[in-house]
């Protein structure tokens, strides 16, 4: 039995070897950065509840790439959009996306967060696999991340095997069905102003 | 009687392949762990109609799901290894969908799952959460899920996971001995030791090959798909309470003293979903689908 565990453990560690790369290291670095500025002693007043959220939304910025998100999120309905309109919802739905995530971070503060591996996609698409561990369960957390002008951006990201891009996609479709695109960023619109 | 018996059987066989020569698997795991890198089809369940009834049982709805009739199916000139038709990685493909000709009649249940949910199940399971502390829920879930060792075990035989059987077994055995009757999760101790397998029968269909149906929304049990409520019933008979339980209202008792303890311990995640959706009928939908879908596509244990 021992040696059956002694094997597990190399092979469990084999694919860590053999893939530490770039696109883990990206993610793993600003998220332990995120975590760091939640967990800072110096800012768990009230009072700093602002500066926390500016400095997590810088960082936000930099690792998630919000034009490809957002066009994967609306699919072929990305054309039926002008471009102005374009900007609008890349705009909204990235501050809402980006509000979610946040909320999950923050939600899990606490606990530990590991990085298992990354796993190649594509040449230029990998999937950063990582796992939050509370005292009942793990949460499975991956990141799906795309190489641009030589750096690796987040374009979705799930939670439990649930990818939030394409559950916005299905939501997005189904709203195409009935209604316009001017419909769509007034309910956005109106989603925003609530957060 | 029979049933129970031939549960340990089936629990014995598992050990049985679970404890193969390590050399064996050595060599098994090194090669399908490089296999898997570059390979597709490892990552399809087997499906021994070819598809055929799969794809007779898929309710598609629209010609660009069409190409994918099961819900597993590949995505056509994709590039994604993980093979994972929930998500292509074609920006312009929405991916395979859940068709829903019950919608109308599924909206009206979601409403009333929301009210029940709100109004019943998290004002009780918040009561219940001020009152026991978070170790103590733990452990009632740790039980829970013990007791539900036969349903995981067989379903990952009938999968054909022989290995993750044996684990299941294992764990079984630690946690029920080292663990308190299952109140401690020991084996989450043991280095190697891979988590709970959640397999239930509605996946064996998957993996034998039965498509989604549709999405049914049920009072009360939530969402689920035309095979999954099969999956639903057929685990019943699998379900240790309901063998030892003298009548179906003591089954129910004990079922709901587990629902409100999972809710206590995940209060604030439905709450999430909708606030953060557009149309949380269609977003609840979909992360059901995405979950199952996931579900359905995990390998062997320490694979």
């Amino acid at each position: 039995m021992i040696a059956r565990y002694i094997i597990l453990i190399i092979f469990l560690t084999l694919p860590l070897q053999a893939h530490a790369g770039k696109p883990l290291d990206t993610v793993q670095v600003q998220v332990e950065k995120i975590l760091d500025i939640l967990r800072d002693p110096g800012l768990k007043a009230k009072s700093a509840e602002e500066v926390k959220k500016d400095r997590i939304w810088e960082i936000i910025g930099t690792v998630f790439d919000y034009n490809e998100l957002s066009r994967r999120a609306l699919g072929r309905n990305w054309k039926k959009l002008d471009a102005s309109q374009q900007k609008e919802f890349t705009d909204l739905f990235s501050r809402l996306l980006g509000n979610i995530y946040l909320g999950r971070i923050i939600a899990y503060t606490d606990e530990k967060v590991v990085f298992d591996k990354e796993k190649m996609l594509a040449e230029d698409k990998a999937e950063v696999q990582s796992r939050i561990v509370t005292a009942s369960k793990e949460i499975p957390l991956n990141y799906r991340l795309i190489l641009k002008g030589g750096e690796w951006r987040v374009y979705d990201v799930a939670v439990e095997g649930i990818s939030l891009v394409r559950n916005y996609r299905t939501q997005f479709r189904d709203i195409f069905k009935k209604k316009s695109p001017e419909d769509l960023l007034e309910m956005l619109r109106k989603k925003v102003a609530k957060l | 009687m029979k049933i129970i018996k031939s549960v340990l059987i089936l629990c014995v066989l598992g050990l049985w392949f679970a404890s193969a020569p390590c050399f064996a698997e050595v060599v098994d795991s090194s090669l399908s762990f490089y296999k898997l890198e570059g390979s597709v089809e490892s990552d399809v369940p087997y499906d021994p109609s070819g598809g055929k009834i799969a794809h007779y049982l898929a309710l598609d709805d629209g010609p660009a799901q069409r190409k994918q009739p099961l819900m597993f199916a590949q995505a056509e000139n994709s590039s994604d290894t993980v093979s994972d038709a929930s998500y292509s990685e074609d920006p312009e493909d929405f991916g395979a969908q859940l068709s829903d000709p019950l919608e109308p009649v599924n909206r009206a249940i979601f409403k009333f799952n929301d009210k029940f949910y709100f109004w019943l199940l998290k004002p009780i399971a918040t009561g219940y959460k001020w009152i026991f502390p978070e170790p103590f829920r733990v452990a009632i879930s740790n039980f829970f899920d013990n007791v539900d060792m036969p349903v995981r075990t067989v379903n990952c035989l009938l999968q054909g996971k022989f290995k993750s059987a044996g684990y299941e077994v294992t764990r079984f055995i630690i946690n029920s001995t080292v663990g308190f009757a299952g109140f401690f999760d020991a084996a989450r101790q043991v280095e190697g030791m891979p988590p709970v397998q959640r397999e239930d029968f509605g996946q064996t269909l998957a993996v034998w090959g039965f498509g989604p149906g549709f999405y049914i929304n049920w009072p009360i049990l939530q969402s689920s798909t035309v095979r999954d409520t099969i999956g639903m019933v057929g685990d019943i008979f699998l379900d240790p309470l309901f063998f030892l339980s003298d009548s179906l209202g003591t089954t129910i008792a004990v079922r709901s003293v587990d629902r409100v303890n999972e809710t206590s311990l995940i209060l604030g995640d439905y709450e999430d979903l909708i606030e953060s959706a557009l149309d949380p009928y269609v977003a609840v939908k979909d992360a059901y689908f995405q979950f199952r879908m996931r579900r359905i596509r995990e390998r062997e244990a320490d694979e």
